[in-house]
C-alpha cells in the first residue's frame, strides 16, 4: 500500500439531515489507489461527490468511515504531516485577496515551514512560471479569475508537495491560462509529483490524464487509463464514455456494484 | 534561477514553528486590516469616524470610572469595577452577533490547508483580536482600574495578569461566537431567525439604555451598581476578576486564589469551546448541514396558486406574485419590518416611561388625530427606501429580469402592486394596534385612508427614483447597508443628498392628498369629504398613471445602467 501516493478504502461520507432519520450519502464506499507521478483525473456530474472526496482526502472534511493514506501517511493518525506533503487548490480558491501575489506566496511558503529566503526564491520562480511576473505587486483582488487560479496554484506548489489536489482547476478560465496551468502540472508529474484533480473539462482530462476515475452519486463507476475506459464502454471519446457511465446506463450500475 | 527549479523534488517540509506562525498571523491581520482601510474610502472614513467618536468617548468613560472611584468606598468601587467589566464582557461577546462581517483576517478556514494545528490558529486569531479598535478603546479604562488597585510592584503585576486573563477569556469567547457564526450560524434558517431576534435584542438595549439614563439623570446613583441584575456577573469572568482585585485590596489570599483559578478555568473553557467550534468548522460537519435540501413539501405561493392575482394580466400577476414571495421570504424585507418595530419602540419609550397606562390613554386621546396621522405617515415613509430603490431586491437576478421580453409596464406594475399591498397591510396593522391600545377606533378610518391616497403617489415617484438612483443593497453581516458602486467609489454622499431631495420632493407632491384627507377631519367638517376625497384620490391616480408611462419609457433606456449599479462586476 505504501507505494501509492493516494490510497483510500471504503471512504464514505454521510451527512445528517435536518430530521434525525434523514441521511444523505455524499460518498459511498469509495476506494482509490493512485500511483506516484500519476496525472489522475477525477470526473463526475454535478453533485456526484467529487469535492467532498477531495476535501476528505486533504483532511478538510471528516470521513464518516474509511481509511485514507496520502503520501505514505495515514491521514487520521498524522494529518499535519500529510498537509505538509500535499498542496491543495480548493474550488473556491480561499485567497487572501488583500495581499499582493508575491506577499501571498511568501505567506504560504512560511506557513509550510520554509525559510524566508527559500520562499522568496521559489516565489520568484513560480511567478515567472505562472506568467505572473508583471502582477507580483498587484493585490489579488484585482486579478482575473485565471490569474487567481494561477496564484492559488502557485501557493499550493510553493513547498513542492508530493501530491497536488486540485478541485476544478480549469473551471472559468481562458484557454491561455488553461494551457499554462496544464504545462506546469505536466512538468510536475514528469518529476514524480502526483496530481489528483477534478474537472468538467473533459477535453483537457482526455489529453493529459494518465488515469481517470469517474464517480456518480458518490460511487465509483470506472477507474483506469483512457485505453482501459475505451475498452470498457466501446466508446472512443471520453465524453461518450462519461455520458454512458453516469447517465443511468445499466453498465454504470453494474460497474458501481463491482467497484 | 530557472523555471526548471520548481521541478526539483523537495519532499516534505519542516513543520512551521509556533512563534513563526503567530508572527505570520499577526502580520496577516495587520496587513489585511490596513489594506482593507486603504482600499475602501468608505471603510477608511468610517474607521476615522469611529476613532474620532469613540476615542474621546473611551477616555471620557475611563475618566468617569476614575471619578466614581474617587468618591465611593472601596467595596462600592469593587462593584463598579465588576459592572464595568461586565459591560465590556457582554459587548465583546455579543457584538459579533450584530452586523457581523467576516473579516478576511479572521477567516480561519482559509488557513486549514496549511500544516498548522487548530490551537495555534486559534491563538493567532485571539492575539489578532488585540489589534482591533474596540479592544484598544478599553485601554484607558484598564489603566484606571490598574492604577486604582495597584499598591506596589507585586499587586500591579497581579492586577495586570488578572485583567489580561479576563481579556483573553473574553476575546476567546468572542472568537468562539465568530467561529460559530462561520459554521452553523450561517445557515439560511439561522440568518432568517437572527433577522428577528437581533433587532429584538436591539430594542431591549434601547429600553435598558433609557433606564440607565434615567438612573443617572440626577447624578451618580451608586445603588444602581448593586442592583440584583448585576449579581449575575459574579458568576462570570468579571466576577472572577474582581475577586482577584478585591482580594489584593483586602489581602485575602483565598479570594485571590479562587478568583485566579476561576479565571484560568474560564480561559480554558472558552478556549476549548472555540477550538471545538473550530474543529467542527475544520471538518465541515456542522457547516455542511446548511447546504442540505431535504424538505420536499410543495411550496405554495402566488406563483403556484395565483388566487386573486388571477384577475390580473399573466405578466403582471407573475411579477406581483414573485415580489410577494420575496417580501415573504427574503430576510432583508423581514429586517425592514423589524427595523420599523425598533423605530416604533424608540419613539414609544419616552411616552411609555413618562405616563402611566391610564395617563398615556388620556394623553393620546388629547391628540388622537395627530397621533394616528403621525403613525400612518411614519409607516408610509419608512417604506420609501424600499419603493424608491425597488430594483435592488433583484440582486444578481436583475440581468435575468431585464433579459425578459416582458412589457416593462407589467414589471413596474407588478412591483408596485406588491409594495402597495405590503404598505397597506403594515399600515393598517399598525393603526389597528394603536387603536386597540388606546381604544380610539374613531381615528382609524381617516388615517387608514391616508395610505390608500398617498400610496400611488409615493409609488409613482419611487418608480422614477428607482430608475435614476438605483443602488445595491446587500447584507453586511446582519445589517443591510447601501453599497455597490455608489458607496465604493465615494459618491455615497451625493447619492444620499439626491435621495434626500427625492424624499422632500415626494412630501411636497403628496401634500395635496394628505390635505384632502386630513383637513376635513381636523376642521370637523366631514361634508367636505364629498369634494376633497374625489379630488385627492383623482390627483393620486392620475399622477400615478402619468408617471407610470414615463417610468416605462425611461426604464427601457436605463436598464443597462441599473443592472450595472445593482449587480456590478466585482
Amino acid at each position: 500500500m505504501t507505494q501509492y501516493s493516494i490510497y483510500c478504502e471504503d471512504l464514505t461520507k454521510v451527512y445528517q439531515g435536518d430530521r434525525r432519520t434523514t441521511k444523505i450519502v455524499a460518498v459511498d464506499n469509495l476506494s482509490l489507489a493512485v500511483l506516484p507521478g500519476a496525472f489522475y483525473g477525477f470526473l463526475g456530474p454535478n453533485g456526484a461527490g467529487k469535492s467532498t472526496t477531495i476535501k476528505m482526502l486533504t483532511g478538510l472534511l471528516r470521513a464518516t468511515s474509511g481509511k485514507i493514506v496520502v503520501a505514505g501517511y495515514d491521514l487520521s493518525a498524522d494529518p499535519l504531516k500529510v498537509k505538509s506533503l500535499i498542496g491543495v487548490l480548493p474550488e473556491d480558491l480561499n485567497l487572501y485577496e488583500r495581499l499582493t501575489a508575491f506577499e501571498f506566496l511568501l505567506f504560504s511558503g512560511q506557513m509550510y515551514g520554509l525559510s524566508l529566503a527559500l520562499t522568496k526564491e521559489r516565489a520568484d520562480n513560480l511567478l515567472t512560471v505562472m506568467a505572473l511576473d508583471d502582477a507580483r505587486n498587484k493585490m489579488i483582488v484585482d486579478f482575473s479569475m485565471g490569474m487567481k487560479k494561477k496564484i492559488a496554484l502557485a501557493g499550493a506548489m510553493i513547498h513542492e508537495p508530493r501530491v497536488l489536489f486540485l478541485d476544478e482547476p480549469f473551471n472559468g478560465i481562458d484557454a491561455i491560462s488553461t494551457r499554462k496551468i496544464r504545462d506546469v502540472l505536466k512538468q510536475k508529474t514528469d518529476t514524480g509529483t502526483t496530481v489528483f484533480f477534478s474537472s468538467h473539462v473533459l477535453e483537457v482530462v482526455e489529453k493529459i490524464c494518465s488515469r481517470v476515475a469517474i464517480i456518480s452519486k458518490g460511487r465509483l463507476v470506472a477507474d483506469g487509463s483512457m485505453d482501459e475506459l475505451r475498452a470498457l464502454t466501446q466508446d472512443s471519446s471520453l465524453e461518450d464514455i462519461f455520458v454512458k457511465l453516469v447517465s443511468g446506463d445499466p453498465l454504470a450500475a453494474d460497474l458501481a456494484d463491482d467497484n | 534561477m530557472t523555471t526548471n527549479a520548481i521541478t526539483t523534488l523537495n519532499r516534505g517540509t519542516n513543520a512551521p514553528t509556533l512563534g513563526n506562525v503567530l508572527r505570520l498571523l499577526l502580520w496577516l491581520k495587520w496587513v489585511l486590516t490596513w489594506r482593507g482601510l486603504r482600499r475602501s474610502r468608505m471603510r477608511l472614513v468610517s474607521s476615522i469616524v469611529l476613532v474620532i467618536l469613540f476615542g474621546p468617548l473611551s477616555v471620557a468613560f475611563a475618566w468617569g470610572v476614575h471619578s466614581l472611584f474617587a468618591i465611593v468606598s472601596a467595596p462600592d468601587a469593587a462593584l463598579i469595577t465588576r459592572d464595568v467589566l461586565a459591560v465590556l464582557y457582554i459587548v465583546w461577546v455579543v457584538t459579533p452577533l450584530f452586523g457581523f462581517q467576516l473579516n478576511e483576517s479572521f477567516d480561519l478556514t482559509k488557513l486549514f490547508t496549511y500544516p498548522v494545528n487548530l490551537a495555534t490558529l486559534f491563538a493567532g486569531s485571539v492575539l489578532g483580536g488585540l489589534l482591533d479598535l474596540p479592544v484598544l478603546f478599553t485601554i484607558p479604562t484598564f489603566v484606571v482600574i490598574i492604577a486604582y488597585y495597584t499598591h506596589g510592584v507585586l499587586s500591579c503585576l497581579c492586577v495586570i495578569i488578572a485583567l489580561a486573563l479576563f481579556v483573553l477569556h473574553t476575546l476567546a469567547l468572542g472568537q468562539a461566537v465568530i467561529l460559530a457564526q462561520v459554521g452553523f450560524l450561517q445557515s439560511r434558517k439561522y440568518r432568517d431567525i437572527s433577522v428577528v431576534v437581533f433587532p429584538t435584542i436591539g430594542m431591549a438595549y434601547t429600553v435598558i439604555q433609557q433606564f440607565i439614563v434615567r438612573q443617572f439623570s440626577h447624578g451618580p446613583n451608586i445603588q444602581f451598581f448593586s442592583t440584583p441584575i448585576w449579581k449575575a456577573a459574579d458568576w462570570l469572568a468579571p466576577g472572577y476578576c474582581i475577586g482577584v482585585l478585591d482580594g489584593l485590596r483586602t489581602g485575602s489570599a483565598s479570594h485571590i486564589a479562587t478568583g485566579a483559578l476561576s479565571l484560568i478555568l474560564a480561559c480554558m473553557v472558552s478556549g476549548g469551546l472555540a477550538v471545538w467550534s473550530l474543529r467542527n468548522l475544520y471538518f465541515g460537519d456542522v457547516a455542511s448541514r446548511s447546504a442540505e435540501v431535504i424538505d420536499n413539501k410543495p411550496v405554495r405561493s402566488g406563483l403556484t396558486d395565483p388566487g386573486l392575482l388571477r384577475f390580473l394580466k399573466p405578466d403582471i400577476a407573475a411579477m406581483t406574485a414573485k415580489e410577494l414571495c420575496y417580501i415573504e421570504r427574503e430576510p432583508q424585507y423581514k429586517m425592514l419590518v423589524i427595523q420599523l418595530l425598533c423605530l416604533l419602540a424608540v419613539v414609544a419609550i419616552p411616552f411609555l416611561t413618562a405616563y402611566s397606562p391610564a395617563g398615556l390613554r388620556i394623553a393620546i386621546s388629547q391628540h388622537n388625530a395627530a397621533t394616528f396621522y403621525s403613525l400612518s405617515s411614519l409607516l408610509m415613509f419608512w417604506m420609501m427606501p424600499l419603493i424608491f430603490n425597488h430594483y435592488a431586491g433583484e440582486g444578481a437576478a436583475i440581468t435575468v429580469l431585464f433579459a425578459l421580453p416582458t412589457r416593462r409596464r407589467a414589471m413596474i406594475l407588478g412591483k408596485n402592486i406588491a409594495h402597495f399591498i405590503m404598505m397597506v397591510v403594515l399600515n393598517w396593522a399598525g393603526l389597528a394596534g394603536l387603536a386597540m391600545v388606546t381604544g380610539l377606533w374613531s381615528a382609524f378610518p381617516v388615517s387608514a385612508l391616508l395610505v390608500l391616497g398617498c400610496g400611488p403617489v409615493l409609488l409613482a415617484i419611487g418608480n422614477l427614483v428607482s430608475i435614476y438612483l438605483p443602488h445595491r443593497m446587500f447584507s453586511r453581516g446582519n445589517r443591510p447597508q447601501p453599497g455597490g458602486l455608489s458607496a465604493a467609489d465615494g459618491t455615497g454622499c451625493a447619492y444620499a443628498a439626491l435621495y434626500m431631495l427625492a424624499y422632500i420632493g415626494a412630501i411636497i407632491v403628496v401634500a395635496p392628498v394628505i390635505a384632502a384627507i386630513v383637513l376635513p377631519y381636523m376642521l370637523a367638517a366631514p361634508v367636505f369629504y364629498l369634494i376633497s376625497l374625489p379630488i385627492g384620490f383623482g390627483y393620486s391616480v392620475l399622477l400615478y398613471i402619468i408617471l407610470l408611462g414615463e417610468a416605462e419609457r425611461r426604464l427601457m433606456n436605463r436598464e443597462s445602467e441599473i443592472a450595472y449599479q445593482i449587480n456590478p462586476a466585482d
